[in-house]
């Protein structure tokens, strides 16, 4: 099965690429979600617009998609805006959306070298020269990613929203908390918070809203590529840096608050440097603290799919049993900032 | 009326073996696997060891504060009254006493479902 797919693959490739020959080198299925499946295609190429060695990704919807998220040709315009931009990204290829190739809409791009492992980024044992070039580093990839703003015919499928993002995510927070049977006075206490502390609104911007350790490869200590653009929105731009320094994403190095690898100086010094503005501490904060509920409204989410039945699984029934621990960060954070 | 062991203890016992005999034969996702069904059975242990008195404690604290505050309007002092008095904006939000309230309900939570996460 997994040949013949190669093989189809392999193909298409060449029929892209207008080789003349092309021969399937290496095949094999990353490690995907339930949404999408992505593969490791390896392909030698004689002629034609890319010859030689080429490393690439094919990502497709898995057959029992659940459209939550951008779709594969959606994700694809995302990544050629990305691309254009300047960022480190996989540079896409080709968007096949005719179901008689493989059966499912699919998307090439390029594979990039490195590790995206949280433990082995936040473990890994970097001279501090080369830990504050990468956190820099995180920075100056979100500010170019924050120079796309609306309107993109290309990027319409996304919308931009009508009033101020923040209080636009608190109510559908609240919403989906007021839906469900369980109760959480933390998360509506935090929701309050938010609600008060509101920054004014920004002018929106292209916000990738999954930026953190584990959506970036690195590679010697560079970021090669960053990875998982299903969540990309119009939004604040602080909310790119206010996930990525969530407490929730530092696997265990707790006191590095840039995703468990640096420190927001370096951050800040890198976004500062491309985008030609000050980063206000304050507002990232303030999204960090967005960023603890959010999670909790997707861990939510995922539970809630296990315990109805839909999708029986260990892992998502232990994401619903992280709640307290996103609450205690709520409620530490929130008094720190001051109530 | 059960013989020995008792439910807490098997699941201890059978967790540990989990994680001394079974665990080192494996490799890739199934080490992760592996690692969330000890995780899991270890939040079994506790709360069977634990029964209702981290939940009492909790319940005590919140009873206490929501009787202070004398919102609570259909007499059941408990978390989903507590959450929707703060959603309906009924409780001050600068609240130290609340504050507390919410505190000492998720450290009750957090020594069942992970105590080693007190330390943050």
């Amino acid at each position: 099965m997994a040949d013949r797919q190669a093989q189809i693959l392999t193909d298409y490739v060449v029929q892209c690429t207008g080789a003349d020959r092309g021969n399937l080198v290496a095949f094999k299925r990353l490690s995907g979600g339930a949404i999408q499946d992505n593969f490791a295609l390896t392909v030698e190429l004689s002629g034609g617009s890319h010859p030689g060695r080429q490393e690439l990704v094919v990502r497709q919807d898995a057959p029992s998609s659940v459209q939550t998220s951008l779709s594969r040709p959606q994700e694809f315009r995302i990544l050629e805006a990305a691309w254009d931009a300047g960022m480190s990204a996989p540079e896409p290829l080709w968007l096949c959306q005719d179901l008689a190739v493989t059966g499912q809409i699919f998307y090439v791009m390029t594979r990039a070298r490195g590790t995206a492992s949280p433990p082995a980024l936040v473990k890994a044992d970097y001279h501090p020269d080369t830990r504050r070039a990468l956190t820099r580093q995180m920075g100056e990839e979100l500010a170019r990613l924050h120079q796309i703003r609306p309107p993109r015919p290309a990027l319409d499928f996304l919308t931009v929203p009508p009033g101020n993002p923040a209080l636009t995510r608190v109510g559908t927070y609240r919403d989906y908390l007021a839906d469900i049977p369980e109760a959480h006075p933390v998360l509506e206490w935090a929701l309050n918070w938010l609600e008060d502390h509101h920054p004014p609104a920004a002018d929106p911007v292209l916000c990738h809203c999954d930026f953190r350790t584990g959506n970036f490869m690195v590679d010697e200590g560079r970021i090669t590529a960053v990875l998982d653009w299903e969540f990309a929105s119009w939004s604040d731009p602080m909310e790119d840096l206010g996930w990525l320094c969530s407490r929730s994403w530092r696997f265990g190095a707790r006191e590095r608050e840039v995703g468990g690898i640096g420190d927001k100086v370096d951050l800040f010094a890198g976004y500062e440097a491309i985008s030609g503005t000050q980063v206000d501490a304050a507002r990232v904060q303030y999204w960090e603290v967005m960023a603890l509920v959010r999670w909790s409204m997707i861990a939510l989410q995922q539970a809630q799919r296990h315990l109805s039945g839909e999708q029986p699984s260990l892992e998502l029934a232990l994401t619903g049993r992280k709640l307290p621990e996103m609450e205690y960060d709520l409620l530490k954070q929130i008094q720190e900032l001051g109530l | 009326m059960r013989n020995q062991p008792r439910t807490q203890d098997l699941l201890v016992i059978a967790r540990q073996t989990l994680l001394d005999e079974l665990l080192p034969t494996l490799g890739g996702e199934q080490r992760y696997t592996a690692l969330m069904i000890a995780n899991a059975m270890g939040m079994a242990a506790r709360e069977c060891e634990a029964g209702d008195s981290e939940e009492d404690k909790a319940m005590t604290v919140l009873r206490r504060y929501l009787t202070a505050n004398g919102v609570s309007e259909t007499g059941t002092a408990d978390e989903p009254e507590l959450a929707r008095c703060i959603r309906d904006r009924k409780l001050p939000a600068q609240d130290q006493a609340l504050h507390q309230t919410l505190m000492a309900i998720t450290e009750s939570k957090l020594k069942l479902s992970n105590p080693k996460y007190l330390k943050y």
